[in-house]
């Protein structure tokens, strides 16, 4: 008996068992067949029904001494628009930030054209190694125009021509951006270096993620930093008919079953926006971080950015940013930033800018707990005025506005100035 | 699970005047208390002696043999080994070598693979760790892996190795890689680990697939080890030995050919088994050279205490009373029993004895298994090692080489299934110095009292073989789908003995894989991985939850998918450390029980009914009358009810219901089909001969245990019709045959003549592992062996050493069996 048979007894696939069935699925079965996946129509495979995929997608066979593969190439004149910006607005980043902004320092003697845009669509997301990057997406700037290339691997065969391909042209750029590469496209495509027996190129450029700054700086304000949320919120882009990202794993495996091409037109699509945002987003971003940000940028951003900054060690930049929102109001952001810049002073041994701004949030909120603290704590032991120190802690005990902890501590502080100034303590 | 039917009291028997000369509470060696004090505790050899001269135990001691210590073989250190490296040892004490271990290093050195035969604490680390250290000193680029059954394990080889090289003053990096192992490490093991210390199932899940991130490792990899060999057999081994195809499949890709060093406890066939492993040819090296202590062993049958049923006291009697004494004169001791409820009904009685009296630390007493979680686990074994804990139950989860220090006594009770296991359990008393003791107790079962009543045969006797079958379908398929994802197949390459370009075309139809030219790539989006657990066909766990704490829910312990069946069905009591817990809610799909705290003075027990249909038929033959075939079946498992058995009296409190479904698995099986004009041509009724047959069965099953040298637990039997269509059902009122499904309420007896009766053996493991086929071909010989067993049993009417107990077969069944088998083998 033939081994598959034998499987198929085994997994209870007979047409017609010797005696009359019982009605209940065999669990064994039931496994076999999650086991085996969610696909259950093996489908036939029938080149010769639909048009060869130059015709439905509009890109070009590359023949290589490796082997083929198939690449969608695209220039995008500095004219077009992506989201609310145009793309030759895009060519403008700002190399310097852009370097802070993803702490890689590397980048900032770099020109825009030394930058590899990159973003894969795989066949799933397990990573290990049976997992593929089928299409390998780039873009790059020449002058304003952007240039894009899709490099797609029509079938496994293909793959090492492929990563020859994208070898040649990471050969002619200096540094990488992506969304999430760090964790997961470039571990992938290490991966597929080895498999392949190449040499990694991509090994050792400095490598700006987006997904990291991106946190940092919006990320308490959306309800999640995924790409599309991005787009959204800061990007002005709203993508129609978009292939979810979930479903491009089975597209792709459906293609190499049927080499049906309209099957990969969505793809395709989905994978250009993809880098288009990136560069959108670079420099979307990295124009938060600029000493005169945008005048449309959201303050609560602001204030991330320059938070930010304090932990690049570029005071002088964050100091910027803080002043110009500390002067505009008593919302949030704006509170936010008199507290940041007065820690900024205050480390700086700034006192006459550190107090001010206190007294002046106090002015503000009576019941703002940080402001009243730090104030308390500058007169009482840089002014070594207890009795000044103790009527801001009544002040601000008066208010009746702090939570338990809050109001513990001062209540704490407060016996403990009254000691020291000699008043009786209740 | 076989409980202990022996001590189940029959009501109503002091009447009939077959009263027990001695009520059980009586039959126990006389032990006199000593209270607590520490000048006046007994040394073992003290012990031992005053053991001796108790009478009423000596009676029953079938054999007491003492093995005495042996003395050391040694050898000079090869000239290759780096001074420093020897130094090092030599400063631990090891001056020169024990023969088996000059042996190993030089065989390793020369790249041969090997398998190391040795008891436990005969240096068997030092075999692999010397050649390794040696070959980093002169390579530092070298790389090697170890493999070790279960984290412990690895965690206590890890710090010997650690320890060599912190002396060694080199920088030479070992880690351990496992589940546990926290993210930012991982990646500094993979590039620096020059010692990778991981389990199967993370070579299988962790590593394999993701081997291009172990570049490094594999590159140089130039030794793999691979402790307790013996635990890889059965289902086991058979995926263990697909996983060591991937492995060296990957080797290759990377150009490396690594040395292999096998360890494995005692077992009839070793190199055979190190060969299935590997599929290669592996040098033997069983003469240890190393010392060992003196031993004391003693085979201890219970008397019996109702000689018409035939029933022997149970053993866990007299375990807990030689290990209640021993430690109470604070004398280490392990008891090894041979389910997780008799360690949980072991560990309550003893706990229970030690809490009246001085106030002594929760831990004194401790049970030990599976099921508990992993912190307890660690617990026990640290106390073990410092001597807080003094009394341990355990199954043989604790037969493996995890240091638990020097116990020096060892208690068995009820033989653990194989002469491995036994002389395994034993080890674990009197490791290193001085003098020991291991006691094996028998239970009522056919092999227990085998070898009781013949212990030289016991004493001579080989241990059981190893067996694997790699080539199991559904395992194989698992592991080329794995293999798959590592790596595209190329046409002409082999995995295996199985023709697996039509495998890959299969799997290629079921969509997960992708024919390109001439290879075959995974492509599907799951891990396949994940979907498969080395350790059995079915993966899942169910977790127990404590439930016992509103709003507080806490997970207690975990138990396999099928052992959940028998173990956690609404009603049953589960006990941790001998905490009874009672099962309000089993959730299959959500694979978790939910129980609470209880205080109960009863345990539970389930009742398990099995039926065989025929699927296929692979070939038959004519034995006599009967016709003998082998081929594959359908088994349905249920679980049909429970007994409640009181604690101490082993009473039977009654009986409660369970609605869970069956289970069902295909496998491979041997049936032979008794003719019913014989059986009609006999004076005895149709129940009777369902009688006869079921325990004809009962005693086939053992024997084909002993015959396979295999786990008694390998195999399983039932009785039915080749149709799967007419069935036994043991009612209130006795066997029936029916045709309704198990668990129906309504019964209805057949039409007799439509059903002809099969006795059913086969593997006990979807796919089947290769028992039954050997069965079939030794029919005779089995058929012959149980004639040989009935006729020469002393019991009158059976009992649970030859048909089983009469309480479950009836009075005629041995008559029937052995007039059945007479028929059978005369006629042929």
């Amino acid at each position: 008996m033939s081994v598959r048979n034998r499987l198929q007894r085994l997994t209870g696939e007979t047409p017609a068992p010797p005696r009359p069935e019982k009605p209940e699925i065999s669990e064994l079965r039931r496994r076999i067949e999650e086991i085996m996946g969610r696909r259950r129509e093996p489908q036939p495979v029938r080149k010769d029904r639909f048009p060869p995929l130059g015709e439905v997608v509009s890109g070009e066979e590359i023949e290589t001494p490796h082997g083929t593969f198939f690449v969608v190439r695209e220039d995008v004149s500095g004219g077009a628009c992506h989201g609310h910006r145009r793309v030759a607005d895009l060519s403008g980043l700002d190399m310097a930030r852009a370097a802070i902004l993803g702490n890689v320092r590397d980048m900032a003697a770099l020109d825009i054209g030394d930058l590899l845009f990159l973003d894969t669509e795989t066949t799933g997301l397990a990573g290990g190694t049976g997992t593929v990057a089928f299409l390998i997406g780039l873009g790059w700037f020449e002058g304003s125009r952007f240039v894009l290339r899709q490099i797609f691997l029509r079938d496994y065969a293909e793959e090492r021509a492929a990563l020859a391909h994208l070898a040649d042209l990471a050969a002619s750029r200096k540094a990488l951006v992506t969304f999430n590469g760090k964790a997961f496209d470039l571990n992938l495509l290490a991966a597929r270096f080895v498999m392949n027996r190449l040499p990694n190129p991509l090994e050792g450029f400095p490598h700006l993620d987006l997904l990291h700054p991106s946190r940092r700086l919006v990320g308490r304000r959306l309800e999640n930093c995924r790409l599309g949320t991005l787009e959204a919120a800061l990007l002005g882009l709203l993508r129609e008919d978009d292939l979810p990202g979930s479903e491009i794993p089975e597209r792709y495996f459906r293609w190499l079953r049927t080499r049906d091409g309209r099957l990969l037109g969505d793809i395709f699509r989905h994978n250009r926006l993809d880098i288009l945002s990136l560069a959108a987003l670079a420099a979307h971003l990295s124009e938060l971080v600029l000493p005169e940000p945008p005048p449309a940028a959201d303050p609560r951003d602001l204030v991330s950015a320059a938070r930010l900054l304090i932990d690049r060690g570029e005071l002088a930049g964050a100091e910027e940013i803080l002043c110009r929102l500390a002067g505009t109001g008593t919302g949030l952001p704006s509170r936010e930033a008199r507290m940041e810049l007065s820690i900024l002073c205050k480390r700086a041994r700034r006192r006459v800018e550190a107090t001010s701004l206190w007294r002046e949030m106090l002015r503000d909120d009576p019941g703002d707990a940080f402001a009243a603290e730090e104030l308390a704590k500058d007169l009482e032991h840089n002014e070594k005025d207890a009795p000044a120190a103790l009527a801001v802690v009544e002040c601000w005990l008066a208010c009746g506005s702090g939570a338990e902890g809050e109001t513990a501590a001062f209540l704490h502080r407060r016996a403990r100035l009254r000691r020291r100034t000699g008043l009786p303590t209740p | 699970m076989e409980t202990d039917f022996e001590s189940v009291p029959v009501p109503g028997l002091r009447r009939h005047g077959g009263i027990p000369r001695d009520s059980p509470r009586e039959i126990r060696p006389l032990f006199v208390r000593i209270t607590g004090n520490p000048m006046s505790r007994l040394t073992l050899d003290e012990w031992l002696s005053r053991l001796e001269k108790n009478r009423r135990f000596m009676e029953n001691v079938s054999a007491l043999k003492r093995i005495p210590a042996r003395e050391a073989r040694y050898v000079d250190y090869p000239g290759w080994v780096h001074p420093r490296l020897r130094s090092v040892l030599e400063a631990r004490g090891m001056r020169r070598l024990w023969s088996h271990q000059g042996q190993a290093v030089d065989l390793v050195r020369q790249g041969k693979d090997i398998v190391l035969v040795t008891p436990t604490a005969s240096g068997k680390t030092l075999c692999y760790n010397l050649p390794v250290l040696q070959r980093i000193l002169e390579e530092p680029e070298t790389r090697a892996l170890y493999m070790f059954p279960t984290k412990a394990l690895a965690q206590d080889q890890m710090h010997e190795v650690h320890g060599l090289i912190t002396d060694l003053r080199e920088d030479i990096r070992t880690f351990t890689y496992d589940g546990d192992t926290p993210d930012d490490a991982r990646q500094a093991i993979r590039r620096q680990g020059h010692v990778v210390v991981t389990n199967p199932d993370m070579l299988h899940a962790g590593i394999l697939p993701h081997h291009t991130k172990w570049q490094k490792l594999f590159m140089n990899l130039r030794f793999v080890v691979i402790d307790e060999l013996h635990v890889y057999r059965g289902i086991f081994g058979s995926h263990l030995a697909n996983v060591i195809r991937r492995l060296v499949r990957i080797c290759r890709f990377y150009g490396a050919d690594p040395v292999f060093i096998f360890c494995s406890a005692t077992v009839a066939n070793p190199r055979e088994h190190a060969e299935a492993v590997l599929e290669r040819p592996v040098t033997l090296l069983d003469e240890s050279g190393a010392p060992a202590a003196a031993k004391t062993f003693i085979l201890y049958n219970p008397p019996i205490v109702n000689r018409e049923l035939g029933i022997r006291q149970s053993a866990l009697t007299p375990a807990r009373n030689l290990a209640g004494s021993l430690v109470e004169e604070r004398i280490q001791t392990i008891v090894f029993t041979t389910s997780r409820l008799n360690v949980e009904v072991l560990t309550r009685y003893l706990k229970d004895r030690f809490k009246k009296g001085k106030p002594l630390p929760d831990t004194f007493v401790t049970g030990y298994r599976g099921g508990y979680l992993p912190n307890l686990r660690r617990q026990i074994e640290a106390g073990l090692r410092s001597g807080e804990v003094m009394g341990v139950v355990s199954t043989n989860a604790l037969e493996l080489g995890i240091d638990i220090g020097d116990l020096e006594a060892c208690i068995m009770s009820g033989y653990p299934g194989s002469v491995a296991s036994t002389w395994q359990q034993a080890g674990r008393a009197g490791r290193r110095a001085g003098w020991s003791l291991a006691v094996l107790i028998a239970r009522s079962a056919p092999m227990d009292q085998f070898i009781a009543e013949n212990p030289d045969y016991f004493f001579s006797r080989s241990p059981e073989h190893c067996r694997i079958n790699p080539d199991n379908l559904l395992i194989l398929l698992h592991h080329l789908k794995s293999a798959a994802f590592e790596l595209p197949f190329e046409r002409g390459e082999h995995f295996g003995r199985e023709n697996i370009e039509e495998l890959l075309d299969y799997l290629t139809e079921k969509g997960v894989l992708h024919q390109a030219g001439e290879r075959w790539h995974w492509s599907a989006e799951s891990y396949p991985a994940d979907e498969v657990s080395l350790r059995s066909i079915n993966p899942e766990n169910v977790v127990v939850v404590d439930a016992s704490e509103q709003g507080n829910p806490r997970i207690i312990a975990e138990v396999d998918w099928d052992g959940a069946f028998t173990a956690l069905h609404e009603g049953a009591i589960y006990m941790v450390e001998s905490q009874p817990y009672q099962v309000d809610r089993l959730d299959l799909p959500g694979k978790k029980a939910y129980v609470r705290k209880v205080d109960v003075d009863y345990f539970t027990d389930a009742m398990t009914y099995t039926n065989v249909r025929v699927i296929d038929r692979f070939v038959e033959k004519r034995e006599g009358s009967a016709i003998v075939e082998h081929g594959e079946v359908q088994v349905v498992r249920k679980v049909v009810g429970y007994k409640k058995i009181k604690f101490y009296t082993s009473e039977n409190l009654g009986f409660g219901d369970v609605h869970l479904p069956e289970r069902d698995m295909h496998t491979t099986g041997y049936w032979f089909t008794i003719p019913r004009d014989l059986l009609e041509a006999l004076p005895y009724s149709r129940e009777e001969i369902i009688d006869g047959l079921t325990g004809l069965a009962y005693g086939l099953h053992h024997l084909a245990a002993m015959l396979l040298m295999a786990d008694l637990h390998d195999i399983d039997r039932c009785i039915g019709d080749k149709s799967g269509e007419w069935f036994v059902r043991h009612t209130g009122g006795g066997r029936v045959i029916t045709s309704s499904p198990p668990g129906a309420d309504a019964v209805e007896p057949a039409r007799e003549d439509a059903f002809d009766p099969t006795v059913f053996l086969f593997d006990a493991y979807p796919g089947g592992i290769g028992f039954s086929d050997l069965l079939y071909a030794e029919h005779r010989r089995l058929l012959g062996s149980a004639q040989a067993l009935l006729s020469s049993c002393p019991c009158l009417h059976g009992c649970p050493s030859c048909v089983g107990p009469t309480l479950e077969v009836g009075n005629r069944a041995k008559e029937v069996a052995l007039t059945v088998v007479n028929r059978l083998l005369e006629m042929a």
